[in-house]
């Protein structure tokens, strides 16, 4: 009697499931498992030969896509901190009782309700060499003009990235991301009880010691969330780059110049769609999940046990 | 721009109503009966471009029992990228437009098209005084090998060549006259540099655009013959850098763009001489100041120690191999028909492509148009020093490694053997298949 009870249950939650399951099923499951399958064979335009491995084995010793690894993580490294600062300090800010509050708090996070691919052509105009903004203000102060987003010179090193190219598309990723920061730092912040404040200021605390013993524990969960989406985001972004990259150009597929802001997603797309290589892209495209997967491991090692929930 | 747009107007009608100077093509005997099919046709044709062709999409459709649909897939790209997905999921439509033999070698390797060669030689096809009229530059550019023997695979249909654009009201500024050499050229602009204050050359350093017929132009080639190698690493391929970087680096007459950029700086009278196919007129003349508009000047590209050169741009015609026979024969009536003489004059006069055949050029359609306007003739004056884009299916995996050389040389990153050297041993790790 209990037992069919539980069955009918059981059912009626696999039924509720099923058109989310399906939808997951069909549109990713079922491509990744394809294309894990396309990742054993070579497979240019038609399935060719059985490689096994043989695709991977190529990745590993592939200087491209090494390179295209080494970008990915200075991409991360140097976009997702700071954003998170950023977005950080602008959420304390907005969290004062300020005037048009809530004016600013749209201002921000408008940047990331507008289209990436808008975004991205917009900023291509202001670093265009020829007549973008960037290069007019340059001027303006007496710095020479740069050639920006055509640049494949190293900022640090000449030939280390990132390149002036990268830089350039990363400061643009940290002006889009840093509006959505601010709004989940800031829904953390509310949700900090006023009382725990109130009895660290009568206990004498107030302004860094505050922030530092109440305010940043108390927002730890909202912290370790946007490191991990904003961690995955970025290792696997790609709109942004290949707007700003000259995608789409009829010089180059993706990723310029030089290939110097080609990101490990873009790597992928220009194997896969400019060189048809179709199962060569896929291997690259596993290792690049697989790489993810081992980073927000990492990251739930390192940062998990830090979260305080307060309930 | 409305003037413009009357001209050509006009000139379509005329083309179309008119009387036509040349017998167009007629039927072989045996021909069976014209099949009542569907014919779906994948094209990268939008805007204006677009609507002329569905003009004579459906002008072909009201007198025929073969039914098209035309298609509009995106851009050459987008089109390329959409066929690559359909022949994986085996659902191609009949015919579709490709870019250039790169492409079409692709589908040869995976089997996914019919040679044309077989519709030509059929009773439905052309007989031979009829494929004479055709460019031989055109068929040699849609001819792959097959079997070892050279075969027609794709069919020509939107025809465009590299030009050198100059402005004619810089030039007399400098007291130049328009180059017809590449040392020439570099003169040229280094008068301009000295004489105006205009940008002397604004160009992309796209292989197509400089590279490629610098390097024919010297005798040289991208690929051995054979295509199985990489033919560049030569003095001519050497040259063809080196130029470049004399003019970027050396002499700074050479701006460097990225795209399309620098046609907006050349519409607004700002630089002198510029590199682009026959296609980019109308561009210019859109972006052109109201207040201050000009004659745009058009020139074969400079010659080299063995003549002037220049590569073919525009796009060419396939059948899909996975279409029914009916179908197959519905989608070639309907090529051929797209490039009978009326047809060709026609597109040509609409698009700025240049018309396929010889009795087009001849045509009182097209006469009269070029006589109105003699530019409309350098394009195909230029099409007999012609070379198609190399038919290698891994073309498309050499294409960014010479870009990358061009631009390493160009910024100074790498001299011009280096970096000839280093692509070379990356082009050929591509040929012999990793």
């Amino acid at each position: 009697m209990r037992a069919s009870r539980r069955r009918r249950e059981a059912l009626e939650g696999y039924l509720f499931l099923a058109p989310a399951l399906l939808i997951i099923g069909a549109f990713h499951i079922w491509p990744a498992l394809y294309a894990f399958y396309m990742s054993l064979f070579r497979w240019e335009i038609l399935q060719e030969g059985f490689l096994g491995i043989g695709n991977y084995l190529r990745l590993v010793r592939d200087a491209d896509f090494l390179r295209s690894l080494a970008i990915t993580a200075v991409y991360v490294g140097g976009t997702v901190p700071l954003e998170m600062a950023v977005g950080l300090g602008l959420a304390l800010l907005l969290h004062q009782r300020l005037r048009l509050r809530g004016l600013f708090r749209l201002v921000y996070f408008l940047p990331y309700v507008t289209s990436q691919v808008a975004v991205g052509l917009v900023w291509s105009w202001v670093f265009n060499p020829t007549y973008g903004v960037a290069n007019g203000i340059l001027e303006g102060i007496g710095i020479p003009a740069q050639r920006w987003l055509l640049e494949p010179r190293g900022i640090v090193a000449a030939g280390a990235p990132p390149s002036l190219a990268l830089a350039a598309v990363m400061l643009v990723t940290i002006w889009y991301f840093v509006g959505f920061h601010a709004v989940v730092f800031l829904s953390g912040l509310t949700a900090i009880p006023d009382e725990l404040v109130d009895a660290a200021r009568i206990d004498g605390a107030g302004g860094f010691r505050l922030f530092r013993h109440i305010t940043f524990p108390l927002i730890s969960p909202t912290t370790y969330f946007l490191l991990l989406v904003a961690t995955i985001g970025a290792m696997t972004s790609f709109n942004l780059v290949y707007v700003l990259g000259g995608g789409g150009q009829a010089f180059g597929c993706a990723g310029n110049p030089l290939g110097t802001t080609q990101v490990a997603a873009l790597y992928v797309f220009d194997r896969f769609w400019c060189q048809t290589q179709l199962g060569y892209a896929s291997a690259a495209a596993f290792v690049l999940g697989l790489v993810v997967l081992a980073i927000t491991v990492a990251n739930e090692r390192l940062f998990a046990r830090r979260v305080v929930y307060v309930g | 721009m409305r003037i413009h747009v009357f001209i050509v107007l006009a000139a379509l009608l005329l083309a179309s109503c008119g009387p036509s100077a040349t017998p167009t093509a007629t039927q072989p005997q045996t021909a069976a009966p014209e099949p009542a099919v569907s014919i779906t046709f994948w094209h990268g044709q939008s805007g204006v471009l677009g609507d002329r062709l569905n003009e004579l999409i459906a002008k072909f459709n009201s007198t025929h029992k073969v039914q098209v649909t035309g298609q509009f897939q995106g851009t050459y790209d987008q089109l390329y990228q959409k066929v690559v997905s359909a022949i994986q999921a085996g659902s191609v439509p009949d015919m579709a437009m490709v870019s250039g033999p790169p492409q079409t070698a692709q589908y040869l390797k995976a089997k996914a098209i019919v040679p044309v060669q077989q519709f030509v030689d059929s009773p439905d096809g052309l007989s031979k005084d009829q494929l004479a009229d055709f460019v031989p530059a055109l068929l040699d550019d849609n001819s792959l090998p097959v079997n070892g023997k050279k075969t027609l695979v794709s069919w020509p249909f939107s025809k465009s060549d590299a030009l050198l654009y100059y402005n004619p009201d810089i030039l007399k500024t400098a007291g130049v006259s328009v180059p017809k050499t590449w040392d020439e050229l570099r003169t040229a602009l280094q008068t301009v540099k000295a004489k105006t204050t205009a940008t002397p050359l604004s160009y992309t350093p796209d292989v197509y655009y400089f590279f490629l017929p610098y390097l024919w132009s010297q005798g040289g080639d991208a690929l051995s013959a054979d295509l199985s190698k990489a033919g560049f690493n030569t003095p001519q391929g050497i040259a063809a850098v080196q130029y470049q970087v004399d003019l970027a680096l050396a002499d700074k007459t050479a701006v460097i763009t990225q795209g399309f950029d620098w046609q907006n700086p050349f519409a607004q009278g700002k630089v002198a001489f510029a590199v682009s196919t026959s296609v980019s007129r109308p561009f210019i003349e859109q972006a052109m100041p109201a207040d201050k508009k000009f004659r745009v000047g058009m020139a074969p590209l400079p010659a080299g120690p063995k003549g002037a050169s220049t590569d073919l741009f525009g796009n060419n015609l396939v059948i899909f191999s996975k279409a029914p026979a009916d179908d197959q024969r519905g989608a070639w009536l309907f090529m051929k028909w797209l490039t009978e003489t009326d047809q060709t004059v026609a597109w040509s006069l609409a698009s700025g492509y240049m018309p396929l055949r010889d009795s087009a050029r001849n045509s009182t359609a097209f006469k009269s148009a070029a006589d109105q306007d003699d530019r409309l003739l350098v394009a195909i004056n230029a099409l007999k020093d012609a070379h198609g884009i190399p038919g290698s299916p891994d073309w498309q995996k050499i294409q960014p490694v010479l870009g990358d050389m061009v631009t390493k040389a160009l910024l100074g990153q790498a001299n011009a053997k280096d970096a000839i050297a280093e692509a070379e041993k990356k082009v050929n790790d591509i040929l012999s298949g990793y």
